[in-house]
Formats: C-alpha cells, structure tokens, sequence
C-alpha cells in the first residue's frame, strides 16, 4: 500500500513538474486545436460531390439560357453561377469548384460556324486541376445541354449543303419544322434494382481520431525525453540504475494520462465518437499500451537529443501504417508493434480487445527485459 | 582567435556530426518519400481514377447492334471512363450483385428493327439503388444524355423528311438522306471538340504528384531542424562571451556557425538530390514533373530553392537560439514544422481556410517557401516569394544576434 502512494504521490508531482514545461503546455493545447484543424480538413474534401461553375462573357441569350438550363436541374453535379472567367477561374484554383464551363461569347453564332466549317474552333472552354473519371463524365453533360441547339444546327447545315436553298426554305421555316416535329421517346431509361446483399463496406480510415492519438503518442516521448533530461542531468543518481524505470514509467504515465484525457474529452465532443464505454476501454488501454510504448523507447536511448532527433521518423511512420489516412496491408510486423494499430482498430472490432492486452504485456515484458539486460547496475542502495 | 579560425573550427565540429545527421535524415526522408509514394499511388489508384465497368446484355446476331458497340468500345471518347464488357444476363445481373459492374445495359431484341421502322423500344440501364461511388450515380445522367443524342439526331433526321415532303424536293434520294445519320454519328463521336480543355493544375500548374513532392520537401526542410539537434542545440555562452572579448563579435558568430550549418545541410540535401535524381532515371513514377528528371535536374532544382532553405536553416537556428533545453527546442520545432506545414497546405491544399488566411499564409515563412518551391518547379516568375523569404531571412538573423546577445550580456548562462 505504502509502494501504491508513494507511485501515486509520484505520479502527481511529476504531472505537476510536466504541466511547468511550456512545450507540454503547449502540446495539451494542441489537443483541441487538432480536433478542429482535422474536422476542417475532412469536411474540406466533400468527396461525393461535383461542383461546377457555369460563365458566359457577354451574356449571349443563348447561353444564358443553357446556363439557367443547367442551374435548374436536378443533378448530383452542383451548378453555380459565376460572375465572369476570371471569377470562375479564381473559384477553381481555390478548390471552390472542380471545373469550369465557359460558354464563348456569340454562342449561338459560333456553334453555327463550328458546324459550318465542319468542325471550326470550339465554342465552349472546360477549365479543370487534373483529370478523374467524374470529371470526364461530367463533359458528357455539357455536351448534353449544347444538343438541342447543335443539333438543329447539324440538320440546318446538311439542308442547305445538300437538299434546299435559303430562297426556298427559309431559315425560320426550317427551325420551324424541326421544333414542331414530335420528339421520340426516349432510346435509354433507368432502372434501378433492390440489392440483395450488403453493401461491402470500405475499411473506414479514422483521420481525426488517429491524428489525435499520434498526439497522446508525442506526449509520452516529450516525457521520455524530459526523463532522459533528467537522467542526464543526475536527477536520478539516489535511485539505483535499475529502478530508473519506476520514474521513467511515472513520467510517461503522467504525461499521456493527461493527453488522454484532453482526447477523450475532444472525441466526445465531436461526431466522430462511438458510445461512451467504447471510447473509454478503448482509450484507457491506449493509455497503458502507449506508456509501455514509451517506456521501451526510455530503455532504449541514452540521450534526449537522440531520441527527439528520430520522432519526425517515428510520427510519420505511425502516420503510414496505422489506419489513419490509408489503410496499409503491408509492414505487418511493424504495424504490430504499435499502439496506435490497436487503438484505432479495437474501436471498430472488439477481438482487438484481446489483441490490445497481448501487446500491453508484450510491450512491458519487452520494457522490463530491456531494463535487465541494459541498466542493471546495482551501484546504489536501495532507496526506494 | 579570430573569425576565420572560429569559422574552420565550426565547421570542423559540423563535419564530425554530419554522418549521424545524415544517417537520421536519411530515415527521416525515407519515411517521406514513402509517403509521397502513397499519396500518389492512392490518387492514381483512387475511385475517381479508375474506369467504372457497365455490362452490356444484348441480342449478339443484330450486325447494326454489334457495330454500335463496337464503335462505342473502341471509337467513342467514353472508352476512357468506360470499359463495356459483354454479357448474358444471369452473369450480369451476379456481376452487379457482387458490384463488379456499376450496372449493364439490357437491350431488348427488337431494339434495333423498332427504331427501322421509327418506334423507340427504349433500352435499359439497370442499376442498384443506394450505389456506392460518385461516378457510379453520375452514370445515371450520362445514360439519359447518350438518349438525348440519339433522340434529336432522330428529330433532325425526321424533320429534314418533313421539309422534303412539304416543298417536294427532288433529289432527296436515299444515300443523300443517309448522309445526315452519317452527320450526327460523326459529331457525336467527335462531341469532345466542341470544347477546348485547360488543366491549370492543383496551384501553380502543378499536378497532382509535383503538388506533394513541392508540399512534402518543404516540410521535410521543416523538420530538418530535428535532425540537426546535435549540431544546434549545443550552446556554449562562456565561449560565447570570451570570442566577443576576443573581438568577434556576436554578429560575426551567429554568421560562422550558420555558414557551417548551412553547408552541412547543403551538403546532405545536394546528396539526397543526387539519390533522388538517380531513382528518377528513365522512370516518372506518373508524375509530370518527374518526366526526363535525372541528377542534374534535381541538383539544379536544389540549387534553385537556397533561398528557401537558407530563410528555413535560418529559421531553425533561431528556434535553437530561443528554446535553450534540447527537448524544448525539439518539440517546439515540432509543434511549429506541424502547424506551419498544415497551414501553408503541404499535407492538403488549404482551400478549406477563409481566402484571407490563404492570403495571410502566403506571407508566412512556409507559406513563401512552399510558394518558392511551387514557382521554380513550373518556371514561373518568384520575385514576390524571393522578397519574402530574403526579408524572413534578415528577421530570423537579427532575432538570433538579439536573443544571443541578450543570453551572453545577462547574468544567465
């Protein structure tokens, strides 16, 4: 009991001691700031939509027309109206749009001679970043609302090219023959079927939650390295090498049981989270896993400039194999070494559970023998 | 001593760490490039890279039918988002079960006669309800356009007969007629001329993969810091305060131990090039700006970006010179290269912010540099974003001659 308050008494001036360093102040308020910075970055990328900004220079009637055509149709495209193709242009480099359709000045006239000159100069400008598949198919809805107009003026040219003359038939009369001649049904129609099956369902990749989980991780070896510090520095002298991993263990405990905290409070305020329980267990064995974690790094290295020198290569690596941004199948091995594989993945699969435990003992098995094998020392009495 | 000799003997210091530097940089960079690797390849790979796939169910006698698909397959410009595959119906319906195909097409067998003689038995595009991707549902639309071309190539067609038949022109013999379909076939497949396409790029041109390599380099210079900690972080203000009683003065210090700093991160960013240039022989790795790269362009590259690497080494020092602890210093250039990197858009374009922090981020030191980078990766005019890192260049030196001016008249140490 005597052992349990003192690790408790510990556990809190050293929390105290880490809350007087201004990085760790800072990184606890990086915390919430993630949180937003995160949700502003996946609600940025609106992945299932299409928006597509419509101009026209001069305001040709024509044009206008197709554009009202476009912007009161029912489509999954998000059509929008834009002042001029500088306007247009400006939308589309600021990711406001993902194309442009610019309808020439005189449309009318030249769609005509566009015909006439039996395939002359363009009359439509498609401004877009890079091509995709959607885009692509969004070109075909262009072509769509052009049809009508371009259409007659196909049938136009091939009358006057090969059958009349404009003595003989008037140009009037021949639009007026092909606007009153009844319209066939339609040659496609849709039909859409019940699914007998689920959806397969992707692998759901947990940006915000992974992303702040890397954060708890920077805690704990901001903590290490200020327990190598310390080391460093002879805090530690009294305490006989091998028992340098209680103080170790209690720093790196304190620090992310604070940024564990902060993280849960961040989740439970977000959509992101699932029910309370989950996210609980989940967290407080991430705590526990992610303090192991730390603690192999403190038995590891012998100095603080070593161990900060390799977290860009640490954090970028836990970024590529935890199921973050991308669900990665390869580096089985090395994805199983880290906390953040387990966090994200028992949130969604409760067999993780299991797994989690596993590698809370393997990590502190891992943690103690490193302690054996590399600091047993016994150059001090026993004072603890 | 004098400042030459404080120079040789900064140097000869970098020297002796620039193994382990290189070393951790090497890491570090690794886990970069392996990140640009699968940003690109996801983005290549994505769902709206990939050719959604319909079936087609069909009466496979009809010659009129088979010629229409195969001008659909190979001469329609829909064969590059498209792949068409034959079916039967049973394989076509598991097959859009399974959501291997995005749909299928049923062609009723009368299909074709029903048009000769001027009845339009519509065909089906069948779909699942609740589909899963963009392109998928987008389908739908492009389905009911591909009807509306052929319904007013039919009304064209109709309406030259009506005018034939109500004026009585002679000379309106069949093979003339025919040649108004032959018209609308040629424009329909031809419909992709009817605009001009412009690609301007994720920002200054660039695509997709040169965006990142631009964004993950500049980090990377970001993060370059960390690596340096053995050479930074060590801070010696009794030799500082005995060089400046020897006549070199602070100025003329912080100079000698950027220069080797300096030249050390030269050297290791010129050796990286080299590697990079190397594994970019003869292979673009699907990126445009990668295409013909070799050594030399990515040495010319590196040479092209100093004053972005000098305003950023600069940065670092500084950052050292402030945070005096080793860890702090770590993990505030950390938490900066994080939030700086974040917010100048190297991990994702930052369109999401306001227009006026898109603004204010070109005016920061990440915000010029990835700018810088951005501008001399597509050979456009740098003049503002040279200005701006030069003017951050002169801030960070004259912060760290104060800072180290400061620690080195006070009584701390």
């Amino acid at each position: 009991m005597n052992i349990l308050k003192k690790l408790i008494l510990w556990n809190y001036m050293l929390a105290k001691r880490l809350l007087h360093k201004y990085s760790i102040i800072i990184l606890l308020c990086c915390i919430p700031l993630m949180a937003i910075a995160a949700n502003g970055l996946m609600s940025g990328s609106d992945a299932g939509v299409l928006n597509i900004a419509l101009c026209s220079e001069d305001k040709d009637t024509q044009a206008v027309k197709i554009i009202d055509g476009l912007l009161a149709e029912k489509s999954i495209i998000r059509y929008q109206e834009a002042e001029s193709v500088e306007a247009a242009l400006k939308m589309l480099e600021n990711f406001k749009v993902d194309a442009v359709w610019h309808f020439h000045n005189d449309f009318d006239t030249k769609a005509e001679e566009y015909v006439n000159a039996k395939k002359g100069k363009p009359f439509m400008t498609v401004y877009e970043r890079e091509e995709t598949i959607p885009l692509r198919l969004s070109r075909e809805k262009l072509y769509g609302a052009v049809i009508e107009r371009f259409s007659y003026f196909i049938y136009k040219d091939f009358m006057y090219e090969e059958l009349v003359s404009e003595s003989k038939v008037s140009p009037a009369a021949l639009e007026r023959f092909y606007d009153e001649t009844e319209r066939m049904d339609r040659i496609v129609e849709i039909s859409s079927l019940e699914s007998k099956g689920k959806a397969s369902q992707n692998y759901l990749t947990a940006p915000i939650r992974g992303l702040l989980s890397l954060l708890i991780i920077l805690c704990g070896i901001a903590a290490a390295m200020y327990y190598l510090k310390d080391v460093e520095d002879g805090k530690y002298d009294w305490l006989p090498r091998r028992k340098h991993i209680i103080p170790a263990f209690a720093q790196c405990l304190s620090a992310i049981a604070m940024s564990s905290v902060a993280v849960f409070v961040a989740l439970m305020c977000m959509d992101v989270h699932v029910n309370v329980f989950t996210e609980l267990l989940s967290i407080l064995l991430f705590a526990i896993s992610a303090t192991g974690f730390c603690l192999v790094l403190c038995m590891l290295y012998k100095k603080p400039g070593n161990l900060g020198a390799t977290i860009p290569a640490m954090i970028i690596a836990m970024l590529i194999l935890s199921p973050i941004f991308f669900n990665m199948i390869a580096l089985k091995p090395i994805r199983l070494m880290l906390p953040t594989h387990y966090y994200l993945n028992s949130i969604y699969e409760p067999k993780y559970y299991l797994y989690f435990m596993i590698y809370i003992f393997a990590v502190y098995g891992v943690a103690l023998l490193l302690n054996l094998v590399l600091r047993s020392k016994a150059d001090k009495p026993d004072t603890l | 001593m004098n400042v030459k000799a404080y120079f040789k003997a900064q140097l000869k210091r970098a020297v002796r760490l620039f193994p382990s530097v290189l070393l951790i940089t090497a890491i570090t960079l690794g886990c970069v490039a392996v990140t640009a690797f699968i940003i690109t390849q996801k983005n290549s790979n994505s769902e709206d890279k990939k050719r959604i796939t319909i079936g087609i169910v069909g009466n496979s006698d009809d010659r009129y039918l088979n010629v229409g698909i195969e001008a659909l397959k190979n001469m329609d410009d829909t064969r590059f988002s498209i792949e068409f595959k034959d079916m039967e119906i049973e394989e076509a319906e598991k097959s859009l079960e399974k959501r291997q195909i995005s749909g299928y097409i049923y062609i009723p067998d009368d299909f074709i006669d029903d048009i000769k003689y001027g009845i339009n038995t519509p065909a089906q595009y069948r779909t699942l309800k609740n589909q899963q991707g963009f392109s998928e549902v987008l389908m739908n639309e492009v389905a009911l356009i591909i009807s509306d071309i052929v319904t007013e190539a039919q009304n064209g067609s109709y309406s030259s007969h009506a005018v034939v038949e109500e004026y009585n022109i002679k000379g309106a013999t069949w093979r003339k007629m025919v040649k108004l379909d032959a018209k609308y076939i040629k424009y329909a497949l031809e419909r992709h001329d009817t605009y001009k396409l412009e690609y301007i790029g994720m920002k200054d041109r660039l695509s997709f993969g040169g965006y990142y390599i631009c964004g993950l380099f500049v980090f990377f210079l970001l993060i370059w810091g960390i690596s340096c900690n053995k050479v930074l972080a060590v801070k010696n203000y009794a030799l500082s305060r005995l060089l400046k009683g020897k006549g070199i003065k602070t100025t003329q210090q912080i100079f000698c131990e950027y220069a080797s700093f300096f030249i050390i991160s030269m050297l290791v960013i010129l050796l990286l090039a080299v590697a990079f240039g190397m594994a970019c022989y003869n292979r673009s790795f699907g990126i445009r700006e990668l295409e013909n790269a070799g050594v030399i362009t990515a040495v010319a590259f590196v040479v092209k970006a100093i004053p972005a690497i000098a305003m950023i080494t600069m940065l670092h020092m500084m950052v050292y010179e402030i945070f005096t602890g080793t860890v702090s210093a770590i993990l505030m250039q950390f938490i900066i290269s994080i939030c700086l990197g974040y917010i100048s858009g190297c991990f994702y374009p930052n369109s999401f912010f306001p227009e006026s922090v898109q603004t204010l981020v070109e005016y920061l030191p990440s915000g010029a540099a990835f700018g810088y980078i951005r501008k001399i990766m597509t050979d456009v005019s740098v003049i503002k974003e040279f200005a701006i890192s030069s003017m951050y260049f002169l801030l960070f030196s004259a912060i760290t001659v104060s800072v180290r001016k400061h620690r080195i008249t006070g009584d701390k140490i």
